[in-house]
């Protein structure tokens, strides 16, 4: 079985009279210690693909299967533990907590977890050795993103999942982060499934599933990854 | 504005209701609370100044010492500002039943041609008396709920000395209505000069029931009054105050009409009718002095008479005295000489007792002495023999131990005895023998020789003295032979010799020795054998002296022995003698007495005559002076009589002469001022609280309008890009708060003006008796709310808003960047920082971040702890009055009040009744007078004031506790001043050592306060009896007891009241179980504001701590989604944010507590009516109740958010930067 198995998963809202299906049934594999990539454009379903593969969401039909335990069922306590313990979020907007410095914004989040990484150490491992004690207003969008994904992986999390890490980066920190990411899993053989919309980013991946309208149209394992150096948009 | 914008506010009211509704509720709860309370006041003055002018209350009313006549009132009329006037009559009497309570009738003014009504009463029921035995009784205080129309209301016959029936044509009348008058607006009815002092109640009367031809006061109405004039102020009151002057002159004048018209007549009546009683008085002496004078010869005869009689039996009884005397003399010689000899006897026997134990213990004491000495002399005895033994086996040893020697001795005696007879007797005889023999030999020899010696010198021939040579050789050989025996000879003669030497010497050496070695021992064996012979010696001589004195011992002993028995024969015979001696002595005695016995018999038949001839003789001279008595007392009685009416009468008239008319205004009435200082201090009240209310309410207004329109930002980017004009866009926010203010206002003030005056207003209503509250809305103080409620809403909103405009669009669309993280000055303090744990840390951060919103909140939380602790506060300070007032300061149960007459001595028989009842347990007598006090500069005024003079006995301590309130130190009464109690002190603002002047019945008096005691019902001014004869020159006149009561219970109370009214000098009695009932129902009134100000303040509470944690939430939306998303479970993340709130609301309670003691203090301040002071502290409970109770609040808020921190939507939040 792969690690992270979707299986004709549906999501759909209701806004009003009208109902949205923003996943439609929707099955893919991603093997563990991959690099995928979720690429479609904007409204694609990717982001609600993601939520609900972080349990942040629910989904209405089908079922999710990460690291053999079925979450498409789990109630709202059960998906908090699996949030807690499996999965590593990194946000386009790194949703860093202003108040705390980088290595308390860290701290917040392995201090809830039993099996987790030093804070210093895990902003060493992003190349943030420096700046422990600085507030997120003090450090650049790079920088802020480093730490949210030094957040993410304090926490030894079995999956990291990336919502747009760079959408809020200029192209160089950009490629930094996603270096970052592939080194991460590289070394560390964790999974990472990251969404963009951006195509460029594609061949840096292991997986490329690609979503429309709320499908994946394709599903490609890509046998010979490019370095992110390489990648150009 | 486009209506796409207006669909975009409604829209947005509808999206945010809660927080829409939030604001409108804080705007209605302050603006209502402070426009409700606000209206209290002015309401209420305005109820009053309706009432008074609708019904006429009398601006003015006229006394006089001698009353008013119908010109007197003509008079009235003419002067300037008078409106109207008009003359009536009142009496003060007691009403029917136990208590001894006084009602005031009265005739009242009504309406016709010529006149207006003044003091209109208001029918409650029924109507007024329109004709003589009718009565229309007071509404409020005649509260024996089961008397009604057509019940007949009856009044004792008598009041004090006087006969009701000399004022009133009738003591029963018919009830015919219920009235209430503007002249008592609360429930005082003013004081008298009757009874116990203090008026009940009030009644109409018809004026046809009053006897006397006099009127007794008039009401005067003023221009200052009527149509629409204000009355209740300053300007009035001395307005009206300025008239007096007017109306004194008018009374002086009037007096002389007085004199003229009414006084001479009298005068000359009074006279007459003295002149008749004094020639009655005469008349009626004559008569008495001619019988008095029978009665005293009598009197002269009988006594004569007597004393005849009575010599006789005094010489008899003389006599027979004597024969007493003598024979108890006898009796006494007898015993005397008994004694004496028994006496005698006794030392006789003593002593030989004495000499009898003296002989014994001489005889035990020889005896042990000889045993003594016999045993000392055994002992010496023992010690003696055993000396001597130990002297024979020293002996013994000694010669066992020199045997050996002294054979040896012998030994060597033997030897050289030997040796010496052989010396002696052998070898010298022998040698001597031999060397004679060779001796002679050897001379031979030499004579031999020389001759040949002498030959050879002569021989010339060689041969031949070869010859003779070989010759003499020969003779030399020989000669040396012999020579050699001889020394060989002497030689065993001296060896012989030495041999004997030798064994002498050894002989003598050994003696030596043995005479050395024995003669130690020898010399101590010589010595012991010496002391022993002493030894025996003294034994020897001791036991002879030993039998010499126990020989003369033994004698002494027996000699004494001897005269003992002597000494016990002699007292046995003395015995013999004292016994015939006895027996005959009182046989004499015996027949002396019989014959004494005798005497006595007839003396005392003698007596018995004389007695009964006596007392015949004394009941006639009785018969003739009681009958005298009688007839002088009747007499006396019906002059006494006569007297006295003439007296009164003349006293009377004497108070009539110069009269004086006396002037009162509206503040006179009772309960008038109380009213309008009531209504001042409610308004005092509603000036702080509400407005800290109000602040409270506007602060989170102000704070929850910015934070809505702050949130709006993008929209308000999002308009202007679009290019709506500000003015369009700002309307929006406009409206939303104004509507929301609007909304506010209008329901806050609706419900605040329909309930918080009705409610205070009832309150106040069990104090007094007014009529239906008409709320006016206090127009400057409403729009002072509206006001207060648009700043900080519609304003704020306008500026924060204005200042989002000032941005340009592309920049608000942009966030606001939240607010960045900074480094708090704890964390400078590395020794409490690096302690902290990591939530610690971040809360600690978070407080100091959003400092407005903590400064909101804890501002917000303190006002409404502050507010519910004032609340309970209240509570505690009225409640603790009963406790303390009736606990610990007065532990009496009733007083009694007693008749004005009587003396002390009365008065304590009256006290002795009352404590020996079998209810009460002790008992005083004391004073009290209403009087009036002033502080000594006069600014201060205190009418409501009782003058107190325990007479202070034992008892006093069950009954009463002067103390000090903080300290509870008790106070002493001394005689050097006077204690006042404190909220008197306060009143009259003196201290400790001021100077009070108070006045009692028109004379004033200056007394120091030596000190303030702790009481809060009713103001006194405590002097000691001493204190008050020095003040008025006289001593007190106690009319009232305090007593404590063994069991209280209803039935004692009923039994003991009923026993005290049984005296006739006791008026009436009262019960202070009734005073706690009454003082219950007055603040039970107070109770409702309480219970007002509490629910207020919890909904302030509930309101601004909803607000504040929903802009704390909405606040950090993303950050609360953030640490979800991380996989904090629901509790851990409101436990994130909770903290900080938690943390907050405690110290909001704790400044709120502290907060709450300064409000409390000052509205406990305020609301205190002139009688009553409340207690200051506020219970530890109180404290406990407001924190849970906030805490409480708090807690529930914090639940209703729980929900809305679950409902956070992560993926929202998240989605993108708001």
């Amino acid at each position: 079985m792969s690690f992270v198995d979707f299986k004709n998963v549906y999501k759909r809202y209701k806004m009003g009279e009208v109902t949205i299906t923003a996943v439609d049934g929707i099955s893919f594999e991603i093997e563990k210690g991959e690099f995928a990539v979720i690429v479609g454009n904007s409204g694609a379903g990717k982001t609600t693909v993601l939520n609900i593969l972080g349990g942040m969401d629910s989904c209405d039909e089908g079922t999710i299967v990460v690291g053999g335990n079925d979450i498409s069922r789990l109630d709202e306590h059960d998906l908090a533990t699996y949030r807690r313990y499996d999965i590593g979020f990194v946000f386009q907007f790194y949703n860093l907590v202003p108040n705390l410095t980088a290595k308390e914004n860290v701290e917040l989040a392995s201090q809830i977890c039993k099996d987790h990484k030093d804070a210093s150490e895990a902003l060493e491992s992003v190349g943030l050795g420096e700046r422990l004690h600085n507030f997120p207003s003090q450090l650049s969008g790079g920088e802020q993103q480093r730490v949210s994904i030094a957040r993410a992986l304090a926490k030894k999390p079995k999956l990291l999942l990336c919502d747009e890490p760079t959408g809020a980066l200029d192209y160089n920190t950009g490629k930094q982060i996603l270096k970052l990411l592939q080194d991460t899993c590289r070394s560390e053989g964790m999974t990472v499934v990251l969404i963009t919309h951006n195509q460029a980013i594609t061949p840096m991946a292991d997986r490329i599933i690609r979503m429309k309208s709320g499908k994946v149209i394709s599903n490609i394992v890509n046998e010979s990854p490019t370095d992110v150096d390489l990648i150009e948009w | 504005m486009t209506s796409s914008l207006w669909k975009n506010v409604l829209k947005d009211i509808s999206k945010t209701k809660a927080r829409f509704i939030s604001i409108m509720l804080i705007v209605a709860l302050g603006v209502g609370f402070f426009t409700g309370i606000k209206a209290v006041s002015p309401s209420m003055n305005h109820t009053a100044e309706n009432y008074y002018r609708n019904n006429d209350l009398m601006d003015i009313r006229l006394l006089s010492t001698v009353g008013f006549s119908d010109k007197d009132v003509e008079e009235v009329k003419k002067l300037p500002h008078v409106r109207d006037a008009a003359a009536s009559y009142y009496t003060d009497v007691i009403m029917e039943g136990d208590a001894g309570q006084i009602i005031r009738l009265y005739s009242d003014i009504r309406e016709n041609e010529n006149q207006t009504a003044i003091n209109k009463p208001l029918i409650k029921e029924g109507r007024l008396p329109e004709k003589k035995g009718e009565i229309a009784l007071e509404n409020a205080n005649f509260n024996s709920g089961n008397s009604k129309i057509g019940d007949t209301f009856r009044i004792e016959p008598k009041v004090g000395e006087t006969d009701v029936e000399d004022i009133l044509e009738s003591t029963e009348y018919t009830v015919v209505g219920f009235v209430q008058s503007p002249l008592y607006v609360s429930f005082e009815r003013g004081t008298t000069n009757v009874g116990s002092g203090d008026i009940h109640m009030f009644g109409i009367i018809s004026e046809d029931d009053f006897k006397s031809d006099r009127y007794s006061q008039i009401y005067v109405l003023t221009d200052y009054s009527g149509d629409s004039k204000d009355t209740i102020n300053k300007e009035f009151d001395s307005a009206v105050e300025a008239l007096e002057p007017q109306f004194k002159n008018l009374g002086l004048e009037r007096a002389k009409y007085f004199d003229v018209e009414y006084l001479n007549d009298a005068k000359k009546d009074l006279e007459e009718a003295q002149k008749e009683l004094d020639s009655e008085k005469d008349k009626a002496g004559r008569e008495l002095s001619e019988a008095f004078e029978k009665i005293n010869d009598g009197q002269k005869e009988y006594d004569e008479k007597i004393a005849g009689a009575k010599e006789t039996l005094d010489n008899a009884e003389k006599d027979i005295k004597n024969g007493e005397e003598e024979i108890k003399k006898g009796w006494e010689d007898y015993n005397s000489g008994i004694a004496e000899g028994e006496k005698q006897l006794e030392t006789a026997r003593e002593l030989l007792k004495e000499g009898q134990a003296q002989l014994k213990s001489s005889r035990s004491e020889f005896n042990t002495k000889i045993r003594e000495a016999e045993k000392q002399l055994n002992e010496a005895e023992r010690e003696y023999n055993s000396g001597l033994a130990e002297y024979n086996r020293a002996v013994t040893d000694f010669k066992t131990q020199t045997l050996t020697a002294r054979l040896a001795l012998s030994a060597l005696k033997t030897n050289y005895d030997n040796a010496l007879n052989k010396y002696e007797n052998i070898t010298k005889p022998a040698c001597e023998a031999i060397i004679g023999e060779t001796q002679r030999t050897l001379d031979e020899i030499n004579a031999e020789l020389d001759s040949l010696k002498e030959q050879y010198e002569n021989s010339e021939s060689e041969t031949e003295k070869l010859y003779i040579q070989a010759q003499i050789d020969i003779y030399e050989t020989r000669k040396s032979a012999n020579q050699s025996i001889i020394d060989r000879e002497n030689k065993r003669l001296e060896d012989g010799k030495n041999e004997v030497d030798e064994a002498k010497k050894a002989l003598d050496e050994a003696t030596e020795e043995y005479n050395k070695q024995t003669a130690e021992p020898q010399r101590q064996l010589d010595e012991a054998k010496e002391q022993l012979d002493s030894a025996k010696a003294q034994i020897d001589s001791g036991r002879a002296e030993l039998q010499e004195q126990k020989a003369a011992g033994e004698d002494q002993l027996a000699a004494a022995q001897q005269q003992l028995n002597e000494s016990q024969a002699a007292i046995t015979a003395a015995q013999t003698e004292l016994s015939s001696r006895k027996t005959e002595g009182r046989q004499k005695l015996k027949d002396s007495e019989a014959e004494l016995e005798k005497a006595k018999e007839e003396l005392k038949k003698g007596k018995e005559e004389f007695e009964k001839q006596k007392a015949e003789g004394q009941q006639k001279l009785d018969d003739a002076r009681e009958e005298y008595e009688s007839k002088k007392l009747e007499a006396e009685g019906k002059l006494e009589d006569a007297q006295a009416k003439i007296d009164k009468a003349a006293e009377t008239l004497e108070d009539l002469e110069n009269p004086e008319w006396y002037f009162f205004t509206r503040l006179d009435n009772p309960g008038y001022q109380s009213l309008i200082d009531d209504t001042t201090r409610i308004d005092a009240v509603a000036t702080v609280f509400p407005l800290f209310f109000l602040l409270v309410a506007a602060l989170v207004c102000l704070t929850t309008m910015t934070r809505h329109v702050e949130e709006k930002r993008t929209e308000i980017g999002t308009l202007k890009a679009l290019g709506y004009s500000n003015g369009a866009i700002k309307t929006q926010y406009i409206f939303y708060s104004a509507g929301a203010a609007l909304l506010g206002c209008v329901l806050g003030i609706a419900i605040g003006m329909l309930t918080l005056p009705k409610v205070i207003y009832n309150a106040y209503g069990i104090m007094y008796e007014l009529i239906d509250l008409e709320v006016i809305v206090p127009v400057k103080i409403t729009i002072l709310g509206v006001i207060a409620a648009f700043v900080s809403t519609t304003l704020v909103a306008l500026y924060t808003c204005q200042k989002s405009l000032r941005e340009k669009p592309a920049s608000l669309m942009r966030p606001k960047a939240p607010k960045i993280g900074r480094r708090i000055l704890l964390e400078k303090i590395p020794f409490i920082w690096d302690r902290m744990n990591f939530t610690s840390k971040v809360t600690a951060r978070n407080i100091m971040r959003y400092k407005v919103r903590f400064f909101m909140t804890v501002i917000g939380v303190a006002g409404c702890t502050a507010l519910i602790l004032t609340g309970f506060g209240l509570k505690n300070s009225i409640s603790a009055i009963t406790d303390v007032q009736f606990g610990e300061i007065y532990t009496y149960d009733l007083t009694v009040i007693l008749n004005e007459e009587g003396t002390l001595h009365q008065k304590t028989a009256v006290l002795d009744y009352v404590k020996n009842s079998g209810f009460v347990e002790s008992a005083m007598l004391e004073r009290q007078a209403s009087i009036s006090a002033s502080n000594e500069k006069g600014t201060n005024k205190l009418d409501d004031i009782y003058l107190y003079v325990p007479q202070g006995s034992e008892d006093m301590k069950d009954l009463i506790h002067f103390r000090e309130r903080k300290t509870k130190i008790p106070i002493e009464l001394t005689d050097d001043g006077a204690i006042l109690t404190e909220k008197a002190a306060n009143s009259l603002g003196v201290d400790v050592g001021d100077t009070v002047i108070f006045e009692d019945d028109h004379k004033k008096y200056t007394v120091t306060v030596s000190n303030i005691t702790e009481n809060y019902i009713g103001n006194y001014l405590i002097v000691s009896p001493e204190c008050y004869r020095e003040l008025y020159g006289k001593a007190p006149l106690f009319n009232m007891i305090m007593a404590k009561m063994t069991e209280v219970t209803d039935e004692n109370e009923s039994k003991l009241g009923a026993k005290c009214l049984d005296n006739d000098d006791i008026a009436a009695v009262s019960f202070i179980s009734g005073s706690i009932d009454n003082f219950l129902d007055t603040i039970k009134s107070l109770d409702t504001v309480i219970l007002v100000l509490i629910i207020c303040a919890g909904l302030l509470a509930v309101v601004v701590l909803y607000n504040l944690t929903n802009i704390n939430i909405a606040e950090r939306v993303r950050e609360i989604a953030t640490i979800k998303v991380l996989g904090f479970y629901n509790g851990e993340t409101c436990a994130f944010v909770y903290r900080e709130n938690i943390i907050l609301t405690l110290c909001g309670i704790i400044s709120g507590l502290g907060l709450g003691i300064i409000l409390h203090r000052f509205v406990i301040i305020t609301i205190e009516i002139n009688k009553t002071m409340f207690s200051r502290t506020i219970e530890p409970e109180s404290f406990i109740l407001a924190a849970v109770l906030t805490a409480v609040f708090a807690a529930l808020v914090n639940f209703i958010m729980y929900f809305k921190i679950k409902k956070i939507d992560m993926v929202e939040s998240l989605k993108s930067i708001e």
